[in-house]
């Protein structure tokens, strides 16, 4: 028998045991380039482990399976990132892990102001603060008004559109130009994780122009600086602001008035520039009242008209307003610049006269035909036929206001004589108002007229010019003058 | 004040004409309604026509009560009541253009100036003290827009002042008075220009001097008010944003001390009135879109 037998095997040596490999993974701050040290670094592969940075950012695996590798953080305080490497026997492979620390991110959501002179929404209320809010129709947020030369203060409300992990310190700051000042707010508020808004109260650098004026479109733009990591955006805000030439004085402070007067008087820095230069807000005789835009008239061109004062003129519905209106708001948009020396003067005929209802005044354009002949001191036509209306001084938004009168409003301030219901003005003495102004007289036709005479009419001032036929009456101090 | 049964409106019968503002008034023969309605007349001026009506009488037509052509094209305030002679007089302004005077003028057609004696001051909102049915012990009026003041009811003499207001009201009751004074507020007018505003009462002295402090009627926002006594009750009505306030309470002793209610109504309202109608009735007349509407409620 032949017997035979396998030869036996060579030993089968085991296999070497695996190479471990290392990983070191440097964990970086995009938001500034720098080695973030003290992040906990995950891996998973063919070995889960963590680590945290050393002082240089990085983890170190030391003899790790090889294999690849997901790389990952969990730090609330950075945004998340995920990078991957393989790890070769014997070798050490390296992974950044780009990261960006998470730092508060502020908008700007509200300004309230102080130290401000509060609007009056011509006559339906104070505009409220605060008085920008995000989200509010640019058209909505309220006017501001400061008197020239101050500083301008508000507290500012962020909204926290992104919390940190931890509290820190966020620098704010707003800038903007009013005309030749720039003005600068800064300040610094804490943020804490958790905070869905946030306020700081600033106050400019500079003061505002040293005059008058009227700034529709200076935006403060706004930014914020969280723990010194660098400056971003935070949002724009825009009101619009009032320059006066003082703190009102005596009136509410009206949106018309102060748009009107600022509108004309920019740049002034005198009473008597005001004054001036605020009339000539009105020569145009093209006011509207700003809460509506609605023109606001001398007067009623389509019906009759009661309003006779600023508040009841800003109220009307119609806008319309009588000569009181008018003369009272050039009175009170002096006030509203603190300037309380001008006077309401009163015309009228004669004090009696007007007690019994008996004598007014023509406005110009009247038309005496001849004959009869006219005179300068003695009535002489009767209405109709012989004396008929002409061309009409044109008044506020108004080419044809009522041709006669028993009595009107002026202003006198600065030494001159102002006419606002007709954007007239300045005139130097009665004299030149009545020559400007007036065509004759009226008087209630006497018993023995014709019949349907309305009015008697006379005293031509063509043929008068030299001498006044009516009498001007101080009304802040009851004085003639 | 007891509950109230809902106030309803309705439009006058007839043709009534078109109307500005609306008063009432009690003569001999019972309530007078009167309007008033102006009209510019071009190149000059304006025509004003008060017309009258006893709602009594429904089958009686509307009379012309007076008819005043103004120079300056203003629409006058005025009021109505019962003269010496029981007839109707009219209180109105007369515009200057910066000034008004405040006229009086008899159911002859007489006319006298009440504020000659004031001829650098403005008079508007004239009303004669109240109750209806007698002749006025004063008339009020608003002096530069800013302070109600009393004339005696005829001729030309000095007036008393009774303290800032946007627009007053006295009501005779017993030997003193009591004053109903409407102040503005901030707020969209009603209309063209009747203001918002806060009513308030006081209680006056035979001499129109204080008898007590003022106090809020009502706590909510009143364009036009009047009033009246009926019944031994002082009665107040008001338009409001909402409707009409009613207002009522003993109108002797604490006068001031009247309960209020709001009533809520399809329509915006404008020249409330009140006197007293028939037994144990209020009448109430206002207009409605410019038309007349009235109302009979029980003595609240």
């Amino acid at each position: 028998m032949h017997e035979c037998s396998a030869a036996p095997a060579p030993p089968v040596s085991p296999p070497p045991p695996p190479v471990p490999g290392n990983l070191v993974v440097t964990v970086i701050d995009d938001g500034d380039g720098s080695k973030v040290t003290g992040i906990t670094v995950q891996i998973q592969g063919p070995q889960n482990s963590s680590a945290p940075t050393d002082g240089s950012g990085q983890a170190s695996f030391r003899g790790i399976p090889t294999g690849p590798y997901t790389i990952t953080h969990s730090d609330p305080c950075f945004t998340s990132a995920t990078t991957n490497a393989t790890v070769q026997p014997a070798q050490t492979a390296t992974a950044d892990l780009h990261v960006r620390q998470i730092h508060a991110v502020l908008q700007i959501k509200e300004l309230t102001y102080s130290g401000n002179n509060v609007v009056e929404k011509d006559t339906t209320g104070n505009f409220s603060s605060p008085e920008w809010v995000d989200g509010r129709a640019q058209a909505d947020q309220a006017p501001v008004s400061y008197k020239r030369g101050q500083n301008v203060a508000f507290t500012a409300k962020f909204k926290v559109t992104t919390a940190p992990c931890r509290a820190e310190a966020v620098a704010v700051k707003g800038s903007a130009t009013f005309g030749s000042a720039s003005l600068e707010w800064t300040g610094t508020v804490t943020v804490n994780p958790g905070d869905t808004e946030v306020s700081v109260s600033l106050t400019s650098n500079n003061p505002l122009p040293n005059a008058v004026g009227i700034f529709e479109a200076s935006d403060i733009s706004w930014q914020m600086n969280p723990v010194s990591k660098g400056w971003a955006a935070a949002g724009a805000t825009r009101n619009v602001l009032y320059v006066t030439l003082d703190n009102p004085s005596g009136t509410p402070n009206y949106w018309t008035l102060l748009d009107v007067s600022c509108r004309a008087a920019q740049g002034e820095t005198t009473v008597s520039g005001l004054i001036s230069k605020g009339f000539s807000g009105l020569t145009g005789r093209a006011i509207s009242r700003k809460r509506d835009g609605h023109d606001l008239t001398y007067w009623n061109p389509a019906n009759t008209c009661t309003a006779t004062n600023t508040a009841l003129l800003l109220a009307a519905a119609n806008g319309a307003g009588q000569c009181g209106s008018w003369a009272e708001f050039l009175i009170d948009m002096y006030k509203a610049h603190g300037i309380t020396t001008a006077d309401k003067i009163l015309i009228v005929r004669t004090q009696a006269a007007f007690a019994a209802s008996s004598e007014g005044f023509l406005v110009k354009h009247w038309v005496f035909d001849h004959p009869p002949a006219s005179a300068a001191s003695a009535y002489t036509h009767f209405v109709p036929p012989q004396c008929r209306t002409g061309v009409p001084l044109p008044g506020q938004h108004n080419a044809s206001p009522p041709p006669a009168f028993y009595n009107h409003f002026i202003v006198r301030a600065d030494g001159k004589f102002w006419d606002p219901s007709y954007g007239a003005g300045p005139f130097a003495d009665q004299k030149a108002w009545e020559n400007a102004a007036i065509d004759g007289l009226f008087r209630d036709p006497p018993a023995a007229a014709p019949p349907g005479t309305t009015l008697q009419t006379g005293f031509d001032k063509s043929l008068n010019a030299n001498t006044n036929i009516l009498e001007f009456w101080n009304l802040t101090t009851n004085t003639k003058i | 004040m007891a509950e109230m049964q809902k106030i309803q409106f309705t439009r006058v019968p007839g043709e009534a004409p078109a109307a500005d503002s609306l008063r009432l008034m009690r003569d001999k023969g019972g309530v007078l309604l009167v309007v008033s309605r102006t009209t510019p007349t071009p190149p000059l001026g304006a025509n004003t026509v008060f017309s009258a009506f006893a709602p009594a009488s429904p089958g009686a037509p509307w009379s012309v009560l007076a008819q005043v052509h103004e120079v300056v094209p203003a629409q006058p305030a005025w009021d109505v009541a019962a003269g010496p002679d029981g007839r109707p007089e009219i209180v109105y302004e007369k515009p200057g253009g910066a000034i008004n005077a405040l006229i009086l003028r008899n159911a002859a057609g007489e006319t006298q100036p009440v504020s000659a004696a004031y001829p650098l001051q403005s008079f508007s909102a004239p009303r004669f003290a109240r109750p209806s049915g007698v002749p006025p012990a004063w008339l009020t009026a608003i002096a530069d827009n800013r302070t109600c003041v009393a004339f005696p009811p005829a001729g030309s003499a000095a007036y008393h002042s009774l303290g800032e207001c946007a627009e007053g009201l006295l009501v005779k009751t017993g030997v003193g008075f009591v004053y109903l004074c409407k102040t503005r507020v901030p707020g969209p007018v009603r209309g063209n220009l009747l203001s918002p505003g806060r009513i308030h009462i006081a209680a006056l002295d035979a001499e129109l001097r204080p008898a007590g402090p003022p106090v809020q009627l009502f706590g909510g926002i009143v364009y036009e008010f009047d009033a009246d006594i009926i019944q031994g009750r002082l009665v107040v009505l008001a338009t409001t944003p909402k409707g009409v306030m009613i207002a009522a309470g003993p109108a002797q002793g604490q006068a001031t001390r009247l309960t209020s209610l709001e009533h809520a109504l399809p329509v915006a309202l404008t020249s409330p009135a009140i006197v007293a109608g028939p037994p144990g009735k209020a009448y109430l007349a206002a207009l409605d879109a410019a038309r007349v509407v009235t109302a009979e409620i029980p003595v609240p």
